[in-house]
């Protein structure tokens, strides 16, 4: 293995760092459009309304994000009313088709993780808000989301860290964000170690950042509430483990 | 749904006619459990009624069903000579909200929310469901605090402050609401013995101000001292009500005199 | 129903081949992780870091880029050492890098698995004097099963749908079925549809199968 490659591929590297980055970011910010009207749908009492969010999480959550992948790049076009719609124009971009399937999936799962933490707050906060006279939208808003979304963060930025690394799938649809401009790479220089290797750093490094920004963040919002976040994250604990997502970093699934 | 009682009688007027809460007939059911078989109560402007029972006499699910947060299954609830009836639909809940505001409840478990500091939890009744300025919420918040004796704490967050802090908190974001009657579901029940005493105190001085309360309790002599009268709840159903002075010297209620002798004889215990 | 146009088969075969593939790397995947739960919790520092450094790098790097390093890297690591052109076939390769993968996540169940088992009942063997070999096997392995289970669970759920990845080096799975029968007819929606439909099936059974295996494993167990 020769260590100077592997520091020198490093900036041929920094045009799909760049596209992988823009690919989370894109997806991460769509998937939380997505997520959370989902993950109140998904905790009504509502048939209608939470079955085709539960049919949706289901279905996302239990295929590779790969075959998700390749239906909306490959399938689509197959599809004539699609071709003939102004859709097409987007689905034919690689990029969108991308990105399209990254939001829904991760959208999906994060729509499990908010449910998980909205879940979790105690019922005794929302008591408390209604017997102020507060309307649904307006304690959902004001105590529910607050509150389900601190506890619903560790999961969530496992999760963030779980899209990144997912983004590497682009490549296969011929994207040349991080793991693509390596395989090319690596067919121009035959050195398949030094080059993925440097890949899996900056990777690592992207990873660590964002555990990093999140375990601050966490901590920043623990200590104004150390003794009923504990309960509440203990709470979310039970929940996660009912709906068997356990709070390991990057052991939910994809 | 709230209606205006007759059509004639102007707001004001049927207000000082009017008990400020009048109970009919309640009744709540769980599923085959029948946990309230019918109570009746009436509370006129100022009156301070404590509710007794043992464990499972419905004396919580009472004070519940009053602002619905638990849906009463029969009865009829009037507030200040305004029939409510339970709707529903978006109209129905739009007006169990608005009276909701008008009947304050302080919880067993405080239930202050955990990311918002003392001084937000305390004005985001005001702010949003009143829609009062958040100069004005403030203002309100502060005289409270001072009123609870918590001025000092009003940056903190609740987990940082002690269990009779945090009642006195919850105390301040009910009244911040200005609401027409209050209701204390076991305000002590969860706090250490230490710390009773100083929720009780904030207890006693707003029923000294004449307010209207309703406070289910265990703490006995608390009831006897600040109550007008007492109810005393036996299995969903009223066993006894009258004065303190009569319930406690001369219960007719073999229940209630057994109740009474057990608490005594737990407090000496 | 959808028409196969003469690949059912085939689809069969990839749906077999994934499933042994996912098969072989649980079995692999669960020693390795109990040896990484063991080692962070060893007494030497080095081996302590060392798996500390495994489970942050592999859970740091997406999966399939694992897979290309082991694959593409095994290749060119074997050639090295035997002289020639040595062709590493996928199956192990895939079978190698999800055993990794799978064996990081699995030391961080374990080891949470352990730390639920109160510290109480390992002191209590300490100062019966057992060995630390027997504290392992009477008293964590019986144990940490059913706190690990829910975990391990959603392990098997991940590493089912990552062995789509391994199609990207040419695995005959599933999912490589169907891009070849996609790529054949030119009809990549029934294929794909028909391959989502499968995982969708070893999903829903695996979570039934798991559902029951939890409840196996909480009797005699009183929970909160």
């Amino acid at each position: 293995m020769n260590l100077s490659l592997i520091l020198d591929v490093l900036p041929l590297l920094a045009d799909g760092m760049i596209l992988t980055a823009k690919l989370t970011t894109v997806s991460i910010i769509l998937g939380a459009f997505i997520a959370l009207p989902l993950s109140l749908m998904r905790t009504s009492s509502t048939v209608f309304l939470f079955v085709p969010v539960l049919v949706y999480t289901f279905v996302f959550r239990g295929t590779p994000l790969l075959v998700q992948l390749f239906l909306v790049y490959y399938g689509a076009g197959q599809i004539d009313w699609i071709r003939s719609s102004a859709a097409w124009v987007i689905l034919r971009e690689p990029f969108w088709c991308a990105l399209i399937a990254f939001s829904l999936n991760h959208a999906a799962y994060t729509t499990e993780i908010l449910r998980g933490g909205i879940r979790a707050v105690p019922f005794g906060d929302v008591e408390a808000a209604k017997a102020l006279g507060m309307s649904y939208a307006l304690r959902t808003r004001r105590v529910v989301l607050p509150a389900a979304i601190r506890l619903a963060l560790p999961a969530y930025a496992n999760e963030v860290v779980l899209m990144l690394k997912a983004s590497s799938l682009a490549s296969t649809i011929t994207l040349m964000e991080l793991t693509g401009s390596a395989r090319k790479i690596v067919a121009q220089t035959f050195s398949p170690y030094e080059v993925f290797i440097s890949a899996a750093l900056i990777y690592l490094g992207i990873t660590l950042v964002i555990s990093h920004v999140f375990a601050k963040f966490e901590r920043h919002l623990a200590k104004h509430q150390q003794r009923n976040s504990q309960t509440g994250n203990s709470r979310l604990a039970e929940m996660t483990a009912t709906i068997r997502r356990p709070r390991l970093p990057g052991s939910v699934s994809r | 749904m709230i209606n205006q009682q007759s059509a004639g009688v102007s707001h004001a007027a049927a207000e000082d006619v009017q008990p400020a809460l009048r109970v009919i007939d309640l009744k709540k059911r769980f599923g085959p459990v029948e946990v309230l078989r019918g109570v009746s109560l009436t509370a006129r402007r100022g009156d301070v009624i404590s509710i007794l029972g043992s464990s499972g006499s419905g004396k919580s699910t009472f004070l519940r069903c009053l602002n619905f947060l638990e849906a009463p299954s029969g009865g009829e609830v009037w507030v200040s000579g305004q029939h409510v009836r339970m709707r529903e639909g978006l109209a129905g809940q739009r007006q169990i909200n608005a009276l909701r505001a008008r009947l304050g409840m302080v919880f067993q478990t405080f239930n202050l929310w955990s990311h918002k500091t003392v001084l937000d939890n305390i004005i985001e009744g005001p702010l949003h469901v009143l829609g009062l300025s958040r100069v004005e919420a403030i203002e309100r918040a502060e005289a409270l605090l001072d009123k609870v004796g918590l001025a000092d704490r009003r940056n903190a967050f609740p987990s940082h402050l002690s269990g009779g802090q945090q009642q006195r908190i919850a105390i301040a974001r009910t009244l911040a609401m200005e609401p027409e009657i209050l209701l204390f579901d076991e305000p002590t029940s969860a706090l250490d013995p230490e710390l009773v005493g100083e929720v009780l105190k904030v207890i006693r001085a707003l029923a000294e101000e004449g307010r209207t309360m309703l406070v289910v309790t265990h703490e006995l002599g608390f009831a006897r001292q600040v109550s007008d009268r007492i109810m005393f709840l036996h299995k969903g159903q009223v066993e006894e009500e009258g004065s303190p002075d009569t319930l406690f010297e001369d219960p007719s209620s073999s229940r209630l005199r057994k109740f009474l002798a057990a608490h005594v004889g737990a407090l000496r215990s | 129903m959808m028409n196969m146009q003469g690949f059912a088969d085939q689809i069969a075969i990839g749906a077999l081949t994934t499933l042994q593939t996912a098969g072989a790397s649980l079995v692999l995947g669960i020693g390795l992780g109990l040896c990484g739960a063991a080692a962070k919790r060893a007494s030497s520092r080095a081996i302590r870091s060392f798996a500390g450094a495994y489970t942050t790098i592999v859970r740091g790097v997406p999966e399939l880029l694992i897979i290309l390093i082991l694959y593409f890297g095994g290749t060119a690591a074997l050639s090295a050492l035997f002289g020639h052109y040595v062709e590493v076939d996928a199956f192990s390769a895939g079978v190698f890098a999800l055993t990794i993968v799978f064996g990081a996540y699995a030391t961080e169940v374990f080891r949470a698995a352990i730390q639920s088992i109160p510290a109480g009942q390992i002191e209590a063997a300490r100062a019966l004097g057992l060995s630390r070999i027997s504290i392992w096997l009477l008293i964590i392995l019986p144990q940490m099963w059913r706190y690990a289970l829910p975990g391990l669970g959603n392990l098997w759920l991940t590493l089912l749908k990552d062995t789509a990845l391994i199609s990207v080096v040419g695995l005959d799975d599933l999912m490589r079925k169907a891009s070849l029968a996609a790529g054949v007819t030119h009809d990549p929606l029934t294929f794909y549809s028909a391959a989502a439909f499968v995982y969708l099936l070893f999903t829903s059974i695996s979570l039934v199968a798991l559902a029951a295996l939890e409840r196996r494993s909480y009797r005699g167990l009183r929970t909160a």
